[in-house]
Order: structure tokens, then C-alpha cells, then sequence
């Protein structure tokens, strides 16, 4: 299910926020995992048994980790259980691009091997895999305490407002919001007000902003104007997508009482790669710095294998995106800047130049190019043409493709992104943690609850007019 | 849930979601009601609800149902043509209110992989045709733009969409295929009406005429001496305008009906009651898109005006050029009373579709 979707926002969402509180808070976790369950199954119910087997997994092993912990038997407890979850990533995520590979390296074809298996790619698999796999880590670390609570576990998987498309969440982050939530007007209305900001962000102009990407992307042999217009346009629009994305799940979170950390902090305005990965999609480059950058001995094993680590995360991190070589190239191309970075020092001295700012900007883009494309080859027919291989100009067969409200939401997206240091405060809600844990949120003001009203009129009216839109990083 | 008691200052807070999940009830009490109506739209086996397909089925269905689906829809096309000259994916906006299919600007993109494909696929049928005897006449059609390309001033027409009219012409004359020249006549009759309608992807009643006199010339005119006259005019909601808005908004952002004045061709008594005895073959049949099917523009009575000689129109709506001469080639017609000739409308905006040759798959975006 889509958020930004009618059946979500007049069928699910009131439906399950009804049940949610009407149930008695001892049985709202349970109410969760339920209607989590549903909201998954919408997608596939069959795949859902596959979510349930993952939960079960995991819970399983963590309970033989805590028992033998400090024993050897807690490390091999935790390695078949995280082989496990990391063979079910496999075979669904990267099985087919194995056997095409390894096709390819032979001349031929999987279905020339008697190979070709078409398995579908569960959505969020790789989400709810690196939640399982960072509570297994977790455990083994001392880090988390084990559940005994099968169902507090089962719903901290699979709830809903992260399941599809994160953000990561760390199960020992959220252990005492399963134990006890705090709920007020204030913080539900708060993460309403979240959540129609993201919904905007979305459908008001990721979605407004796509098909100038899509036809930019698909121009045979763009030249410097297409490729950079198309380069631009997708840039924005997964930022606006995933960011809207990750809005929409911190508000729907916030409305049930539940507060997850945030996973974008305005990442075009960095001024490095390394700033970019403290601002861009926080919760993953949080968990490959926890999970794997550690594991891999971080910067404790002298400066080359620092390095070393440095690119194999990012390589790893571009593959974790998707199963193809744009990924893999796409991690290696910020693995390789990261590295440069730290080299030369460049991530600490970054701030003081003034076109620190743009040359970051830059490498993003060129980067995103390798992220968007279909394959290697139309990526390089993009960067041919950025660099000016294809000629300048917009050509009249790909003008009238370049639509006016297109253009112009790329420049309120453009307009936004550069504003939102400054006003950021105007839209966001404000919400104070206070001495004793809980939380409040600032007042409302009528001029912002009128802006919110007109916005959501506006969402719902562009919603009913287009087809099915899911988020970019669902297929992830 | 609430800690503290609401407050009028809080009141702005909570209009939001209360109005928003008030909307939900009213909207969901029309599902609800509607169901037991509209029962036979949702799926039924239980693999459906298994895999995920009776989630699609419910969204659309539930999309539709929406009370605020189609007055937004109007509202939000209507904002967008006034304040971009634009409409949704599938129209192209020109000048002084004039509407063209994308598919036409389409096609020039991906002309070179087409053609070939398109020659190919041309000669087979050719090939069959002839060997029954049957003569093949292809009638490529320009597109719209093409020929008004004046009215796309913004957009800038791309050389190419000539370029593709005369390379598939060109491709039909290597292949040794008879095909008709309709660019050159349709440009130089453009003084004396309009030969495209201002918002529909199709040709008036005179555009069909001034091809279908090109066909004449082309064959030859036979001894029949048909006549042609008006029928009562129909009005018509233009294909392309729905793409941008329907119902009562049309008028508001200056977009209305169109009139068209359909013909009707009739032969002299004795010509018409030759075939009473018995199934007589026809010499022409005419196949191709809606701009042959679709009577309103009235190109297969134009063409037996032209011909001089009765036309068997097999042309089908929605379906793009090659599925109907497929259907004709597996048709009893063509086993039991085969024509001399196969006259083939063929819009050449089609060319753009990567489907178009895959059996009965292409189809027409815009009717």
C-alpha cells in the first residue's frame, strides 16, 4: 500500500488509527502487528509469510545469542543468524543478478544454463532484513536487550510507517516506545502536520517533477541542456520522493506515539561527500557505519585499511540498492570521493571554501546519473552529453517533452531546497523533548493551519487525477 | 488520548485532521454503499487477494468511487491549461486552442528501429495479399502537427515528423509496395477548409476527402457514379480535450464541442441492387484506424465518390493499423469474397510504437 494513495488516506489510515485507539494500550502493539500485516499483505499476502518466517528468524536466534552470551556459541548463534537473513537478501535480491552475470561472463544466457528463476523482489525486504540483522548485532553486542515479547518484536519489524521504505530503525531505539508510548493531541497533530508536509513533497512536486527525469533519461543521445535538465529533474524528485517519504513515516509514527529519528537533513545544501552522507538517508549510512564499517575494523586497523573499509562500505551500500552494475558503480563513485576526501583532508576543510557547496552539489548529480539509469551503458550516453559530446541546445524532437509545470516545479523544488535552512522552521512542526523524556509540540497558528489545509486540498485534488505512483526507493 | 483539555486557541490544530477524517467517513459510506451495487467489480478467487491483484483491482475501484475524483480532476486540468497551456500526459498544447496527440511526436523519436520493422511487417502482408491476387495500396497519413504545424509554434516541431511521412514512404517504395501521396494534397488543400479538427487527433470530413481524392487519382476511378451529400451534423467533444478537462469546466477555459458534418455516398439505384442475388465480391476494401472507421468523418464514402466504385470499410476503432488487416487476412471476407485491391490506412504517428507489429497489442491512445 502507498501512502500516497486513496485507499491509504480514506480506508487504512482512519480504519487503523479508529483501532489503534480504541484498543486498550496493553493491546495496541497487537493492534499494530495486525494492521501492519495488512498493510503489507495489500502488497502480496503470500510475501507476507515471508516477513513472518524473517520475524521468527531473528527472534529465534536472539533469544540463543542472549542465553550463550560470552560463550563461543553466541558468535556462531549470530553468524548462522545473520547468514540467514543475509541468504534470504540473496537469493531474492541478487540471485538473478549473479546468474545473468555469471551468463554474461560465458557468452550466453541464464535461459541457455536452464537458470533463469524469475523471483520476484519482496518489497522492503531490504529493509526488514537490516532491521533483523542490526537487533541480532545488537544482542550479540550487549548493545540491545533480547525481546521475550514476540509480538512488541513481530510489530517493531513490520511496522508500517517504516516497513516498505525505512527509515532503518534500531530495534534498542525503539524497545521503550514499545514498553510505553506517550500520546497527546499535540504530538498527534504534529505528526499529522508531518505527514501532509511529506505527502506534498511527494505529490505536489516529486511526482510533478518525474516525468521531466523520465524524459530526459529516455532522450537517445541527450545533449548538454537535456542531460543536465534531466540530471537536475531527478535529483530533485528522489529527494522529494524519499525525503517526502521518510516525512510521511516520522509523522504517521508520531501520531501513534512513536518517534523516529529523522533521515534527511537538507543533504544538498553539503558541502562534502562526507557531509552529504551525514544529511542523505542518515538511517542507512547509520547503519553501514554500526554494522559493517565496525565489523569491517573501521579505522582501528592502521590508515590503508581505514580506506579500504571507507570504499567497501559505500560499494556495498551502492549494491545494497539494488541488484546491477549502476549501483555497484554508484557506490564506488562516492566510496571513491569519501576516500579522496579523508585523504586529502578535504572533509575538514571543505567548509571554508565557497565552491565547496556547488562541487558537491555536482559530484551528487553525476553520481545520481548512475543511480537512475537503466544500465552503465545509457548512463555513460548521459554523461556524453553533460560533458557536451552531443551538442548544447534542446532539440525540437525533445522541446515539447520539456512541459511548463514540469519546469516549474523543479524551480519551486530548486527554490525550496536552497530556502530550507532558513525556513525550515515554517512548515516543520516544533517539537520539544523535555527534562522527564516526554514530549510537546508548539501551537498551531491559524495562517499555518490554513497553509497546511490548502496544501492537503491540493495534494488530494492532484492525487485523484493521477495513476498509481509508488515511491522511488520501494524498489530497493 | 488527550492529556489536556482543548481550547478555541488549539482549535486551528485539530480542524485539519478532524475535516480530513470527517471526508473519510463520507467517502467511505459511498464505498460501503456502493459495494453491494457495484459487487461485481471485485474480484473473487481467493489466488486474486493472495497475490495482490484484488489490491489492484480494489484501489482502482476505490479510486473511482472518490466524490471528489472527478470534480478534481476537471478543477485541476482546467488550473494547469490556464495557467500552462498544458494538459495531462497524452495531449500536446499548440497555439489558438490547438490540441495534438503526443504519440505523434513520439513516433519521430524512435523512426529509424520502426521503419525497418514496419517495411517487414508491410511486405508480409503485401506478400499474402498477393498471393490471392489481391493488390496491396498503403495510405500512409501525416501527422496532424505535420501538416499544422504552425499551430505548435512553442513546441517546435521537429523536422523529423516530415521527415518520418517520407521515409516510410520511402522504405514502401524500395519494398516494391504501392503507397499514396496524402502530405503534399493535405498541404495544399489547407486553403480550402480545415482538414484536422482543432481538438481531436482526427481529419474533418474534407481532410478525408482530399486523401480519399488522392487514392482516386492514384487507382484510377471505376464507372459507378456515386454521389455525396451532408448528413445532419453531430456535435463532438474533442478526443484530445478530454485530456485536458471534461464536464462543466470545458467552456470556462475556452474549450468546447466541435462541429462535424458527416457525408453519406449513394450510387444510382441499378449500381446498388447488382449484388441482391447473391454475395458479390466488392473490389475495395478499406482497413486501417478510427480515421477510416469512425463514420463521422466519413473517408470510406469519400473514397467511393473517388473510386467510383462501392468500398467494404473493415477499418476498427481503437486498435491502431495492424490489428484490423490481421483480423481481415483471418476474415471469412477475405476467404469467400476477396477484393481486387486492400486500400491500408496508416497513420504514421503509429510508427513510434514499440508494439505496433506485436499481434493485436498496439492501440490507439486517444479516440
Amino acid at each position: 500500500m502507498v501512502f500516497s494513495s486513496e485507499t491509504f488516506l480514506f480506508l487504512f489510515l482512519p480504519i487503523f488509527l479508529a483501532a489503534y485507539y480504541l484498543t486498550p494500550p496493553k493491546w495496541r502493539n497487537l493492534t499494530l502487528l495486525l494492521e501492519s500485516y495488512l498493510f503489507y499483505g495489500w502488497w502480496r499476502f503470500d510475501f507476507l509469510m515471508l516477513l513472518c518466517a524473517n520475524t521468527l528468524w531473528a527472534y529465534v536466534f536472539s533469544i540463543l545469542v542472549e542465553k550463550y552470551q560470552g560463550t563461543p556459541r553466541a558468535k556462531l548463534f549470530v553468524a548462522i543468524g545473520v547468514t540467514g537473513h543475509l541468504l534470504v537478501l540473496g537469493v531474492f535480491k541478487y540471485l538473478n543478478f549473479f546468474i545473468d552475470s555469471f551468463a554474461m561472463l560465458w557468452g550466453t544466457t541464464p535461459d541457455a544454463l536452464g537458470i533463469h528463476w524469475q523471483l520476484l523482489l519482496p518489497i522492503g525486504i531490504s529493509f526488514y532484513v537490516f532491521h533483523s540483522i542490526s537487533y541480532l548485532v545488537d544482542v550479540y553486542r550487549g548493545d540491545a536487550k533480547v525481546s521475550r515479547n514476540i509480538i512488541d518484536f513481530a510489530a517493531f519489524l513490520a511496522l508500517f510507517p517504516q516497513l516498505v521504505a525505512g527509515p532503518i530503525l534500531r530495534y534498542k531505539d525503539l524497545a521503550p516506545q514499545f514498553e510505553h508510548r506517550e500520546h497527546s493531541w499535540e504530538l498527534f497533530n504534529a505528526g499529522w502536520q508531518r505527514f501532509l508536509i511529506g505527502l506534498s513533497m511527494k505529490v505536489l512536486i516529486a511526482d510533478p517533477v518525474a516525468p521531466l527525469a523520465d524524459a530526459m533519461f529516455s532522450a537517445p543521445n541527450p545533449t548538454v541542456v537535456e542531460s543536465w535538465l534531466g540530471a537536475l529533474a531527478y535529483s530533485m524528485q528522489l529527494y522529494f520522493d524519499f525525503a517526502g517519504y521518510s516525512a510521511m513515516a516520522i509523522g504517521l509514527a508520531l501520531m501513534i506515539g512513536f518517534r523516529f529519528a529523522e533521515n534527511f537533513n537538507m543533504p544538498y545544501v553539503s558541502r562534502s561527500i562526507t557531509e552529504f552522507w551525514r544529511r542523505w538517508h542518515i538511517s542507512l549510512s547509520t547503519w553501514l557505519r554500526t554494522y559493517l564499517y565496525i565489523s569491517l575494523g573501521g579505522n582501528r586497523k592502521g590508515t590503508v585499511r581505514t580506506y579500504i573499509n571507507l570504499f567497501l562500505v559505500m560499494l556495498l551500500g551502492g549494491l545494497w540498492h539494488g541488484a546491477a552494475f549502476t549501483f555497484i558503480l554508484w557506490g564506488v563513485w562516492h566510496g571513491g570521493i569519501l576516500v579522496v576526501e579523508r585523504l586529502t583532508g578535504y572533509d575538514k576543510t571543505a567548509q571554508n571554501y565557497w565552491w565547496s557547496l556547488p562541487l558537491c552539489f555536482v559530484a551528487v548529480v553525476l553520481g545520481w546519473v548512475m543511480f537512475r539509469a537503466p544500465d552503465v551503458g545509457q548512463a555513460f550516453q548521459m554523461y556524453a552529453g553533460m560533458f557536451g559530446f552531443n551538442g548544447i541546445g534542446i532539440r525540437p524532437e525533445v522541446a515539447w517533452m520539456v512541459s511548463r509545470e514540469a519546469m516549474t516545479m523543479l524551480a519551486i523544488a530548486i527554490a525550496i531546497t536552497i530556502a530550507e535552512p532558513k525556513m525550515r522552521h515554517l512548515w516543520e512542526p516544533q517539537i520539544t523533548v523535555n527534562a522527564d523524556g516526554t514530549a510537546t509540540a508548539a501551537a498551531t497558528s491559524l495562517v499555518k493551519a490554513g497553509a497546511l489545509s490548502a496544501l492537503a486540498i491540493f495534494c488530494l485534488m492532484r492525487l485523484a487525477e493521477q495513476t498509481y505512483s509508488p515511491f522511488l526507493y520501494f524498489q530497493f | 488520548m488527550p492529556a489536556k483539555p482543548l481550547t478555541i486557541a488549539a482549535a486551528p490544530a485539530f480542524a485539519l485532521p478532524v475535516l480530513f477524517l470527517g471526508y473519510a467517513v463520507v467517502a467511505n459510506y459511498e464505498f460501503v454503499t456502493g459495494l453491494g451495487r457495484d459487487i461485481a467489480e471485485m474480484p473473487k478467487s481467493a489466488a486474486e487477494y493472495l497475490n495482490g491483484e484484488a489490491a489492484i483491482q480494489i484501489d482502482t475501484y476505490y479510486k473511482k468511487i472518490m466524490p471528489h475524483r472527478l470534480p478534481s480532476i476537471d478543477a485541476m486540468g482546467a488550473a494547469r491549461y490556464l495557467a500552462f497551456r498544458e494538459g495531462r500526459p497524452g495531449v500536446v498544447v499548440g497555439d489558438d486552442g490547438w490540441l495534438f496527440s503526443k504519440e505523434e511526436f513520439e513516433a519521430t523519436l524512435k523512426r529509424t528501429p520502426d521503419l525497418a520493422e514496419a517495411a517487414a511487417g508491410v511486405v508480409e502482408v503485401r506478400d499474402l495479399l498477393a498471393a490471392k491476387g489481391i493488390e496491396l495500396v498503403v495510405v500512409p497519413l501525416p501527422a496532424k502537427a505535420d501538416i499544422y504545424r504552425e499551430h505548435v509554434s512553442y513546441a517546435a516541431i521537429p523536422t523529423d515528423l516530415e521527415r518520418l511521412y517520407e521515409d516510410f514512404r520511402t522504405v514502401l517504395d524500395n519494398a516494391g509496395i504501392k503507397s499514396i501521396e496524402t502530405r503534399a494534397p493535405l498541404l495544399e488543400a489547407k486553403d480550402k477548409g480545415q482538414l484536422f479538427l482543432t481538438t481531436d487527433t482526427h481529419w474533418t470530413p474534407l481532410g478525408a476527402e482530399v486523401v480519399a481524392d488522392a487514392v482516386g487519382s492514384a487507382l484510377g476511378k471505376r464507372d459507378t457514379p456515386y454521389t455525396i451529400a451532408d448528413a445532419a451534423p453531430v456535435e463532438r467533444e474533442g478526443d484530445l480535450s478530454k485530456f485536458i478537462v471534461t464536464g462543466g469546466l470545458a467552456p470556462l477555459v475556452g474549450l468546447g464541442p466541435e462541429t462535424v458534418v458527416p457525408r453519406e455516398a449513394s450510387a444510382p439505384p441499378a449500381a446498388s441492387s447488382a449484388d441482391i442475388f447473391g454475395p458479390s465480391s466488392i473490389p475495395f476494401v478499406l482497413t486501417g484506424t478510427s480515421y477510416s472507421a469512425n463514420p463521422q468523418w466519413s473517408f470510406g464514402e469519400s473514397l467511393k465518390v473517388a473510386l467510383g466504385s462501392d468500398v467494404l470499410n473493415l477499418a476498427e476503432e481503437g486498435k491502431g493499423p495492424v490489428a484490423p488487416m490481421r483480423a481481415f487476412l483471418d476474415s471469412p471476407t477475405l476467404r469467400d469474397t476477396p477484393p481486387e485491391v486492400v486500400i491500408w490506412e496508416f497513420p504514421v504517428r503509429y510508427l513510434g510504437q514499440t508494439q505496433l507489429w506485436k499481434a493485436g497489442l498496439a492501440k490507439e491512445e486517444s479516440q
